[in-house]
């Protein structure tokens, strides 16, 4: 509801010029003028793709919500130290995983959530696990579990990984950030990411070959 | 195919490569058939994965939730700027105030200075009374070993020089360097003496053992200690080569002074501890710490104000044994 009547307002406003500013830019000028629309373009841009990666990295929803605001908070207040030539993507996302590590270390809490929480579903997610892990209508109870037990399969692989190779596979394969961008994030050299995402993945792949489709 | 044109491939399948990267990896594929193979290889490999991947939606309103919180946040550079204010030593910036001035530092200091003054005469103190305490030791020790010496020779005390009436008792120390006499018996010191503190070696030896001995030179001045003796008719002092006795029969009386000159007091009876008296022993094992300032003061003085019946009281032997100066 609080959604619809924000989008409701947005398009009362009228069309955002905003929209054609880069990332870049748009940084660049909330770090000299301070203007908190500059700011919320920023954040809605982010919205998706960053409480994605940050879902997939804390495996909590509440969890990654809060570590999504933190972020904005240290890019509202760090935004004196983004260098003008560089890229604000890796930057945010550089922020945003330490945030999620700091996040951890304070709530000293592991990666791995429960392993029931996708298949009964997280009332603080606003849907069931199911659902949100699905994406698509399931056909029925059965189907539904299946597709879940793939999903948890996945994600346990996945969290089984090493650090930097799980860290790896996050950005790169599942956030879509490139090669050089990902090695930014993680301060290693871009040779470091491109061995161990070839890895992971090959482990990956080898280890979730055995699960069935429907 | 290297690890390295697999890593390429799978950059370029997962959009991951820069522009550089992405046309060097194009025209590879163009022109080799085994890397085209290898691509399809890995999109076969991905496409479970892909399957699986789970895509998450934010939680409604969180980009709003968002900005409204860093809004109530409010704004670093003004709250840095009236940190700095704060901490702003200029008195002309309105609204500045020093954290550390100039009083303050003045305060600290007083606060210092009286610190170190009350505590310096508890530590000066504290190491009066230890020196004390263990000069006392030491002087209950060979205190003890005469005592016995002379209840075992009926009352007499260790023979130190002379003959006949001249015959002088006590006990003196020779300073000794390894096992030989190194000098004369003028360091009758107690250990905690400053000049044991440095570094004379000075070892008193229970006149049972036998002591060093250096016999007095009539006529020269020669720091000994002062002595009773119940070995004959004299009881008296030694001094500057003569005797300077009672000339009465009066039993020895036994007290020790434990010395510890200072060497800014010059004068044949040097007044111990830093100038502040010294310690007496007495037989039956007390010692006590007698103040006196002067240090012309007799034995008989000391004694006299100590015990006032102490020279007349047959039944307390005491020796008293002091040290002369030049």
């Amino acid at each position: 509801m609080n959604g619809t009547i924000e989008q409701l307002r947005l398009r009362a406003r009228g069309p955002n010029p905003l929209v054609s500013w880069t990332d870049e830019k748009l940084l660049l000028s909330y770090r000299s003028e301070r203007d908190g629309r500059v700011f919320e373009e920023l954040v809605h841009r982010y919205e998706k793709e960053l409480f994605g990666y940050l879902r997939h990295y804390l495996g909590n929803a509440e969890m990654a919500e809060d570590v999504f605001q933190r972020t904005f908070l240290q890019v509202h207040l760090k935004c004196g130290q983004f260098e003008p030539g560089r890229k604000v993507r890796p930057w945010l996302y550089r922020v945003a995983t330490n945030q999620a590590i700091d996040y951890q270390r304070r709530n000293r809490r592991h990666r791995l959530c429960s392993l029931d929480q996708a298949v009964r579903g997280n009332e603080d997610d606003g849907a069931s696990g199911l659902a949100e892990l699905l994406g698509v209508a399931a056909d029925g109870p059965a189907e539904n579990a299946e597709v879940a037990e793939q999903h948890e399969a996945l994600r346990r692989e996945v969290d089984a990984l090493p650090g930097l190779c799980r860290q790896v596979v996050l950005l790169v394969y599942f956030q879509g950030l490139k090669y050089r961008e990902a090695a930014e994030v993680l301060s290693v050299p871009v040779g470091t990411v491109k061995s161990r995402l070839h890895t992971a993945l090959k482990k990956l792949t080898e280890s979730l070959s055995h699960v069935s489709l429907p | 195919m290297t690890d390295s044109i697999h890593q390429q491939l799978l950059g370029h399948l997962l959009g991951a490569l820069d522009d550089e990267e992405q046309a060097w990896v194009d025209g590879r594929l163009e022109r080799d058939e085994s890397c085209r193979r290898e691509l399809i290889l890995w999109r076969r490999r991905l496409s479970p994965l892909e399957a699986m991947r789970p895509d998450f939606d934010p939680p409604p309103g969180l980009d709003g939730r968002t900005c409204r919180m860093v809004a109530a946040y409010g704004s670093a550079p003004a709250r840095s700027a009236r940190r700095r204010l704060a901490m702003s030593p200029d008195p002309t910036v309105p609204g500045a105030v020093s954290l550390f001035g100039w009083h303050d530092v003045a305060a600290l200091g007083a606060l210092l200075l009286t610190a170190v003054a009350l505590l310096l005469p508890a530590i000066d103190a504290s190491r009066f009374h230890a020196a004390v305490a263990s000069c006392q030791d030491n002087l209950r020790q060979f205190g003890l070993a005469m005592t016995q010496y002379s209840r075992h020779h009926g009352e007499a005390m260790t023979q130190l020089a002379g003959e006949g009436k001249l015959t002088t008792a006590g006990i003196a120390a020779a300073d000794l360097l390894g096992d030989a006499v190194a000098s004369v018996a003028e360091r009758n010191l107690c250990p905690e003496a400053w000049l044991a503190a440095q570094g004379a070696t000075c070892v008193l030896s229970s006149p049972l053992d036998g002591v060093g001995v250096v016999p007095p030179i009539p006529g020269t001045a020669v720091p000994g200690y002062f002595f009773a003796s119940t070995s004959n008719d004299w009881s008296g002092m030694w001094r500057d080569g003569t005797m300077d006795g009672h000339g009465s029969r009066l039993p020895a009386i036994l007290a020790l002074f434990a010395d510890d000159p200072s060497a800014d007091l010059p004068g044949r009876r040097l007044v111990g501890h830093d100038g502040r008296g010294r310690n007496l022993f007495f037989e039956d094992g007390r010692v006590r710490f007698v103040p006196c300032s002067t240090h012309d003061e007799s034995a008989e003085t000391v004694f006299s104000s100590v015990e006032p019946s102490a020279p007349t009281d047959v039944s307390a032997p005491i020796i008293y044994v002091n040290r002369l100066g030049r």
